[in-house]
């Protein structure tokens, strides 16, 4: 089966500084990706605050210029597009924001939000237009009379139903959900998951699920992608990552999750220090200031992905 | 945002009497604040007064009696007195309303257009674009506000046409540049970036998202600003670049009068007076408005 998405060599670097100083320095956002999403699975994508997950997926949506790589949308060039071309694609790609605060224009109604879509898309009628947002509506589990109201007049897991609905308004194939439950309450939370799993199930959906927290990835994900500081440093089977994680820094993470089992201690234990700046990648791998086996090489030398059992990691001491 | 959840389990406890909430809209917060309400009464009797000039029973403003020059106030007939020419001031007072209302108004439509477009193309497209305009925004800025209009002025004619054209110029670059400081919050917010994944073209998100997202701090600056186009058109009729005699307008009044300072001192108070009211109305509604429509900037200013 040829791939929904194939990411090669993506980079996205910011010049930092005036243009006319002399200290002009990079922000190294993301920093060489490459990932393959096949049609109708799920890909989780964790990593730290700051180690550019946010970045990878406007890249990939095109909502930023990549500075080097391609991306590969069913097998078309995406970089390389025309606007008119890249209005198609779009139409088979959608992203599903963090905060439902700032996602929804707070002077349009529901109903708006949700078929506005279709409206720059041409689709349908106006009628056909208003069925098909209350069938949305209902679809996300909201009462087709919510079309008239503001967001306002909803809460945060509402919200983010809304937001839900009006990614799923043109039936795309891709779904790229940018940590869509970090802003909502736990018990929230796992409703919207449920209907994100529900969805994706009913309609078929490929997903590119983002979050910082490993076991809510873990929960959605069938392949899971841990990225440090801009690049991936192990992606594997959702499952053997989770309980068999090779990298020290996925290791380190887990570790983080709290369990309720005191009798289960950690062989490392959780980062305390914080993510180095991407405006100064350390040198070798950029793990090795933070990681608890680092070796002289590790300074030196950066590890390439390779493959170690069922997963592939990017570590020397593996 | 707030949801007031704290307080709720004990607005429930039935021992509490139960308040009845206050409504806190913007327009319930405006019709509280006295000194912008004020401002609005002022703005509307004057507008009322303007349109309906040619239809009052007042003295034709140009109807010279030199037998009654310079009459105080309070005299008969002449309520506000006369002006060295045995003019009516009151009736000179609301025809000139007119003059200062209709460039005023018609200056801040302008302005407002050129300067949202501009402000809009710069703060949405960001880089050379907004580099570009905003140094031709500095390059006005650079002259005194009050020079550039003379300026413009002399080299355009004397004329409420042409000082209507230097007022608006002159303040492009006040709605230029706010209007792009709210395009920049605006433009990082989200829903933008849902809108341009969606495939929404940049005019679709100028005029459907960031356009109605910022009138409220537009309304705000426009009467803010109209209340200074009061006084520089005046300003400009006060030395002679504005309206032309005889038309009346209360500009032209005060440089009229000032001759007179001693002997009629009315006559240069009374158009003084018009012109403070009117540009202090617009200044109270204006701040009215803007504290009525976003609760935070008073929070801070006061």
């Amino acid at each position: 089966m040829n791939p929904l998405l194939e990411v090669q060599g993506l980079i996205k670097y910011y010049p930092v500084g005036s243009r006319f100083s002399a200290q002009r320095r990079t922000l190294r956002a993301v920093d060489g990706i490459d990932l393959t999403v096949q049609p109708g699975e799920t890909l989780g994508l964790v990593g730290e605050s700051g180690c550019g997950k946010s970045t990878t997926v406007r890249l990939i949506m095109r909502l930023l210029e990549p500075t080097a790589g391609r991306i590969l949308f069913d097998g078309q060039d995406m970089s390389s597009m025309s606007s008119a071309q890249l209005k198609v694609v779009r139409r088979r790609m959608q992203i599903v924001f963090q905060d439902p605060f700032a996602s929804l224009n707070p002077r349009k109604t529901a109903g708006r939000i949700i078929a506005d879509p279709l409206a720059i898309h041409r689709i349908g009628s106006a009628a056909e237009r208003r069925s098909r947002v209350q069938d949305l509506l209902e679809r996300v589990g909201l009462d087709r009379t919510h079309a008239e109201r503001y967001p306002h007049e909803f809460s945060g897991g509402q919200r983010q139903r809304i937001s839900i609905a009006r990614a799923l308004a043109c039936s795309p194939q891709l779904i790229v959900a940018d940590e869509p439950v970090s802003a909502l309450d736990v018990s929230i939370q796992a409703q919207v998951l449920n209907l994100l799993q529900e969805l994706q199930r009913d309609l078929a959906l490929t997903m590119i699920f983002i979050s910082h927290d490993l076991s809510v990835v873990q929960y959605v994900s069938d392949r899971i992608a841990v990225m440090y500081l801009g690049k991936i440093v192990e992606l594997g089977p959702s499952q053997a990552i989770y309980y068999h994680p090779q990298h020290p820094y996925t290791r380190s993470l887990l570790s983080a999750i709290p369990l309720p089992d005191p009798t289960r201690r950690e062989a490392i234990p959780p980062l305390e220090s914080e993510l180095p700046s991407p405006m100064n990648v350390p040198s070798g791998c950029r793990f090795h200031p933070r990681c608890p086996l680092a070796t002289e090489r590790c300074r030196h030398e950066s590890p390439e992905l390779r493959p170690v059992g069922t997963t592939l990691v990017a570590c020397h001491n593996v | 945002m707030s949801e007031g959840s704290s307080s709720a389990p004990l607005l429930a406890n039935p021992s509490f009497p139960s308040r009845r909430p206050v409504a806190d809209t913007p327009f319930t917060r405006l019709a509280r604040n006295r000194l912008a309400m004020f401002g609005l009464v002022v703005i509307l009797l004057v507008t009322l007064l303007a349109l309906l000039a040619p239809v009052l029973l007042i003295t034709d403003p140009n109807e010279i009696n030199t037998a009654a020059r310079l009459k105080p106030p309070g005299t008969p007939g002449n309520l506000f007195g006369t002006d060295q020419l045995g003019r009516d001031i009151l009736s000179r007072l609301i025809w000139g309303a007119r003059v200062s209302l209709l460039v005023a108004v018609v200056a801040a439509t302008i302005a407002l257009t050129i300067g949202t477009l501009i402000g809009v193309i710069a703060g949405y497209f960001g880089g050379l674009v907004d580099n570009i305009f905003m140094r031709l925004i500095d390059v006005l800025l650079a002259f005194p506000y009050v020079l550039l209009a003379i300026a413009l002025v002399s080299a355009l004619g004397p004329g409420l046409v042409n000082a209507m054209i230097a007022i608006a110029i002159v303040n492009i670059s006040f709605y230029a540049r706010n209007v792009r400081s709210a395009v920049l919050s605006i433009k990082s917010m989200e829903y933008i970036e849902a809108a341009r994944a969606s495939g929404a073209s940049h005019a679709r998100i100028i005029f459907l998202d960031i356009l109605p997202n910022i009138i409220a701090p537009i309304l705000v600056l426009v009467s803010l600003n109209i209340g200074w186009m009061v006084t520089e058109t005046a300003g400009l009729s006060f030395v002679g670049l504005g309206a032309q005699p005889p038309t009346s307008d209360w500009g032209s009044m005060l440089a009229d009068g000032r001759r007179f300072i001693l002997v009629a001192p009315h006559a240069i108070i009374m158009p003084g007076i018009a012109i403070v009211l009117l540009v202090f109305a617009f200044n109270s509604l204006g701040d009215g408005l803007r504290d009525a429509l976003d609760p935070r900037l008073r929070k801070g200013g006061r």
